[in-house]
């Protein structure tokens, strides 16, 4: 005879609640689960306050994007965005039931998802790339036909995209160009605001008429880490930021690229 | 020429540098992955972390050859990869438990080569008779480089890099071997402790029907598996190091990761001679 699998929920004399799947006793963690799951629909104030957590981790969980099921991070989403994949088109934010035109599976595994945005970040430089743009002491000064736009953006952007959802959680790691680490939001921003000010007045001691910087970062996710990494280091001590001005010139409207000297970032500097 | 064969240390190295530039002799240093090597009119000296028999380097040149004749490679080879910037490191937490079930896949890089059409039924049988301590040296040396210092009255005038052109396709072999451990990590969700190479640890209780989903997905992607008995399982991480110790097969082993680099250290000694320099030499890459 096929035993009875019913969930029960059973308040004890002293106050303890306990869980029941048939004849057995449920862990209370996985009762809790269970029961809130079969009951979500049950009023807030007949749970109790673990029941509540549960039942606040499934709202969570059903919000949530998925793979067969599985819970993902959201970056993982943002990325699949700028990969331009049709993600609306997944039943129940389930990204393994995304078909192509063919009909056929667009992951098999959830590896493919990594696998996808791997590839594009190694092919394309430009993927994972946050640029902030400084205007010079000369740049008041500038011709405005110099420039493509009036607007100067600034290191506070970076704070902008980590402030996104998919990236609020996240750490940022900055290396200066010594080596050394800068950890956490308010440390790192301050030393790529350093490193900013550092290639800012290089530059000035050398080139009066240079007038716009832009920063070009390609930062690294850590996405088991939940970190987002900009590595400064100096790959080339042995050469100035201002032998680069000497070399390339600084004529009105010229505009000289430094991509070598730093790991992770390419400066574009225009004169005025 | 003579060879004269000493284990590989910075400090031996150091000294031998030193001395040579003191005396004013010309002389090369090759620096590879497994050996340094000061190369002087009078002879070699040889200093190397490991001496491996002569099968792996026959090896090793089967699987070079196949390589190079693959199509497959050669898309690999031409493939214009930027750095990486899609990072997939470990977050490693200290852990322990009396047992932890342990899937190793056997022969991962070889399987890799051959199930990608890289390399021949022969070779991938040769490859899996090696014991597996020689089989990972001959699939790296698709990765073999080395750096030439060339000395001259105490300084150094050239530098001459050499990478292997076959050494992308290591690199893809690390790549893919890497996917199909996250793949299993993300199947095993809080089960999952922690994966190394090409075997994956994790919870003794975990679901049946988790490793049942590992199990499909191995043997879809053509790998073959097999069960460790892993006890007194302990990973202790600290900023340094990652000490890992256990009982595998009634055995106790211990790995310690991220302590000493004797090779990184060497090349670090080189390069700061390098910035002590007045004149700075020209530095060439050949592939």
């Amino acid at each position: 005879m096929a035993k009875n699998k019913t969930l029960k929920r059973i308040v004890t004399k002293t106050g303890e609640v306990r869980y029941y799947q048939g004849p057995k006793r449920l862990k209370n963690k996985a009762g809790q689960r269970k029961w809130v799951k079969a009951n979500s629909s049950a009023p807030a104030q007949t749970y109790t306050k673990n029941e509540l957590r549960s039942l606040q981790a499934l709202k969570r969980y059903n919000e949530a994007w998925k793979f067969n099921g599985i819970q993902i991070q959201p970056i993982y989403i943002e990325l699949l965005k700028k990969l331009a994949v049709p993600i609306s088109k997944a039943k129940n934010k389930d990204l393994s039931t995304l078909v192509d035109k063919k009909g056929n599976k667009i992951f098999n595994n959830f590896v493919d998802v990594i696998r996808m945005i791997d590839a594009k970040a190694k092919s394309d430089k430009k993927f994972l790339q946050f640029c902030t743009e400084v205007g010079l002491p000369n740049y008041r000064k500038r011709d405005y036909k110099t420039f493509k736009d009036n607007t100067i953006r600034s290191i506070v952007d970076f704070i902008d995209l980590l402030n996104t959802e998919s990236l609020k959680n996240y750490t940022l790691v900055v290396w200066d160009p010594q080596g050394d680490e800068h950890r956490g939001r308010v440390k790192a921003i301050l030393a790529l605001r350093d490193f900013e000010i550092m290639v800012g007045e290089a530059i000035q001691s050398v080139a009066k008429n240079s007038a716009f910087l832009r920063f070009c970062y390609d930062y690294t996710l850590n996405i088991k880490k939940r970190e987002i990494m900009v590595d400064l280091t100096d790959r080339k001590e042995l050469k100035d930021l201002q032998d680069y001005i000497t070399n390339e010139g600084n004529n009105k409207g010229d505009t000289t690229s430094i991509s070598d000297k730093y790991n992770d970032v390419d400066i574009e500097i225009s004169f005025s | 020429m003579k060879i004269l064969d000493i284990p590989r240390t910075t400090d031996n190295v150091q000294f031998n540098i030193d001395i040579l530039n003191k005396l004013n002799v010309d002389f090369i240093v090759q620096h590879g992955t497994y050996t340094t090597t000061i190369i002087t009119e009078e002879g070699k000296a040889r200093y190397m972390m490991n001496q491996y028999n002569n099968r792996v380097f026959m090896c090793a040149n089967l699987i070079k050859t196949d390589v190079l004749k693959s199509e497959n490679a050669k898309q690999i080879i031409e493939a214009k990869y930027l750095k990486s910037n899609f990072g997939v490191s470990q977050n490693v937490n200290s852990y322990q438990a009396k047992q932890v079930l342990n899937i190793d896949i056997s022969s991962a890089y070889a399987t890799c080569l051959y199930t990608n059409g890289l390399i021949t039924d022969k070779t991938y049988a040769t490859i899996k008779s090696l014991p597996k301590t020689e089989r990972l040296p001959c699939v790296g040396m698709l990765a073999t480089s080395h750096t030439k210092f060339y000395y001259r009255d105490g300084e150094c005038y050239n530098v001459d890099v050499f990478r292997a052109p076959t050494a992308p396709v290591f690199f893809y072999l690390i790549d893919e071997i890497n996917y199909i451990m996250q793949q299993i990590q993300f199947l095993l969700g809080v089960d999952f402790i922690f994966y190394w190479v090409d075997g994956v640890f994790f919870n003794y209780d975990t679901p049946p029907e988790k490793i049942q989903m590992i199990e499909q997905f191995l043997s879809d992607s053509g790998y073959d598996y097999k069960y460790e008995d892993v006890q007194d399982f302990k990973i202790d991480v600290d900023p340094k190091k990652m000490m890992l110790k256990m009982v595998k097969n009634n055995i106790p082993k211990q790995y310690i990761v991220g302590k000493d680099d004797v090779g990184e250290s060497v090349k670090n000694y080189l390069n700061d001679l390098l910035k002590k320099q007045t004149n700075q030499p020209n530095i060439n890459t050949i592939k």
